[in-house]
């Protein structure tokens, strides 16, 4: 993991002024920084949340802290949709951006609806910024459980948030083009996070990235054109996707793919139902704060 | 002879200086044709590349806006230099600091100033029907431009060759 790299990545997205507070902070622990309005500014670390001073340092109590003014998101706003809002609508509609390095900006505010669909998100009170890192090598113990006959399995991730689904799905997708053609359709650009056409992330010399593509529209249109043996996709869940998925199967391309869940039971009928379709899940978890593979569970598969 | 040649310098001179007024107001004219052609050209990016703001600007810049092209350059340089200021802000500091050379009217340099505090703010529809609309309104500013010159250039020349005679009259 390049932390110099993260830092200073992250650092040059942010308005100057905030620049100056998270320039002292150490990021090798860091996993969110909290900006939400009228309320302390607020790290998330491996050892737990702290409150942050003006000077960066770590504040011990409310008064010391730095407060977060509806100035500060606006401006923050500004530079993570770089002036240009019409361009991160869809993903502002969607609750969150991904910014330069795949990192992903979590949007709260006041949701503007329109024939039921959410049309913006205005009145921001707060965004979570996350942050994306890579872990070369992370999937290496897994991948040989995913292969069977010489073939990569179908496969669906099941976790919580923040156990590292992303992160073993690109590493997979990194081990498994050294052999096999990936497509890997990256709805948020979190996988690979392109930026102007350059891929961000290691995923592999054999990998095709469909940016922004809506997951069900990007798997048949890579069926279509781009041939590949293994299709690589994030958080599954929509009917679109059920179908999608199945186009992919029957085409005779193998997927990974992840859900939200904490186990393949406890999960709503529609989700049991897409699980279905695979031939295996590797469920994540966390154990005293740090992610990992809890169970691969053998399903029935198509 | 000394006194014929100083009267046709003078007249002469008098000449040129209504012809480089002439051509100071088609050059403007060309300018918010050049910032209204831009508009609508940031319009059709953002509607079918939706990119962000800085890197439209910079590939305006490399189109053939003449003079306009220097503005749109420095707009996407002030961007992308690592400050994130807000754009607003930038594009009003560099129209001001092009007003004189694009010798822009006061008219024009508010529509163009209040593109620059509104895009980017909005909505993709929002956006386009938005620098459309100035587009509209930069048309009318050149059509009022283009009257006012065809006025002007008659006037300007006969005043400056009447200037010309009248001065060589008060120096005989």
């Amino acid at each position: 993991m390049d932390i110099p790299r993260i830092k200073s990545e992250i650092l040059m997205q942010l308005p100057i002024h905030f620049r100056t507070i998270l320039s002292n902070v150490d990021f090798s622990s860091l996993q969110e920084v909290r900006f939400r309005c009228a309320k302390p500014l607020m790290i998330h670390t491996d050892s737990g949340d702290m409150m942050i001073t003006e000077k960066g340092e770590r504040a011990f109590s409310q008064k010391d802290s730095y407060v977060v003014s509806a100035k500060d998101l606006s401006m923050l706003m500004t530079a993570f949709c770089e002036n240009s809002v019409y361009a991160y609508q869809r993903e502002i509609c969607d609750g969150f951006l991904t910014i330069k390095g795949g990192h992903r900006v979590g949007i709260s505010g006041r949701c503007v609806l329109s024939e039921g669909e959410i049309i913006n998100v205005t009145d921001i009170s707060g965004l979570n910024l996350r942050i994306a890192k890579e872990f070369k090598g992370c999937a290496e113990n897994l991948l040989p459980k995913l292969i069977y006959n010489n073939e990569i399995v179908n496969t669906i991730l099941i976790s919580p948030p923040q156990c590292g689904k992303t992160t073993i799905l690109r590493d997979l997708s990194r081990l498994i083009s050294q052999t096999k053609k990936v497509t890997i359709i990256d709805e948020r650009s979190e996988l690979a996070a392109v930026k102007s056409g350059v891929v961000q992330f290691d995923v592999g010399i054999r990998t095709d990235v469909l940016d922004r593509f809506p997951k069900s529209m990007g798997m048949l249109l890579a069926i279509r054109s781009l041939s590949p043996e293994v299709i690589i996709t994030d958080e599954i869940g929509g009917k679109e996707d059920y179908f999608a998925v199945k186009s992919v199967l029957n085409a005779g391309c193998r997927t990974i793919t992840s859900m939200h869940g904490y186990d393949t039971e406890n999960l709503s009928s529609e989700r049991k139902e897409m699980l279905n379709m695979f031939d295996c899940a590797v469920v994540l978890a966390k154990k005293n704060g740090i992610p990992e593979i809890k169970d691969i569970i053998k399903l029935a598969g198509e | 002879m000394i006194a014929v040649l100083g009267a046709f310098f003078v007249i002469f001179a008098c000449c040129a200086f209504a012809v480089k007024k002439i051509t100071e107001q088609s050059k403007a004219i060309e300018n918010i044709r050049g910032f209204k052609q831009a508009f609508l050209h940031i319009a059709k990016k953002m509607e079918f590349e939706a990119e962000p703001i800085a890197s439209i600007m910079d590939k305006i810049s490399k189109e053939n806006y003449g003079e306009t092209a220097e503005f749109f350059s420095e707009v996407s340089e002030r961007l992308t230099d690592g400050t994130n200021g807000e754009l607003a802000q930038i594009w009003n500091e560099v129209v001001n600091k092009y007003t004189k050379k694009l010798n822009l009217s006061p008219k024009t340099i508010r529509i163009i100033n209040n593109v620059g505090t509104n895009i980017g703010k909005m909505a993709q529809n929002a956006e386009i029907e938005f620098l459309e609309s100035a587009s509209k309104e930069l048309d009318c500013e050149i059509e009022a431009a283009e009257s006012e010159l065809s006025k002007n250039s008659k006037l300007l020349k006969s005043s400056g060759i009447l200037v010309g005679i009248f001065i060589v009259i008060i120096f005989i």
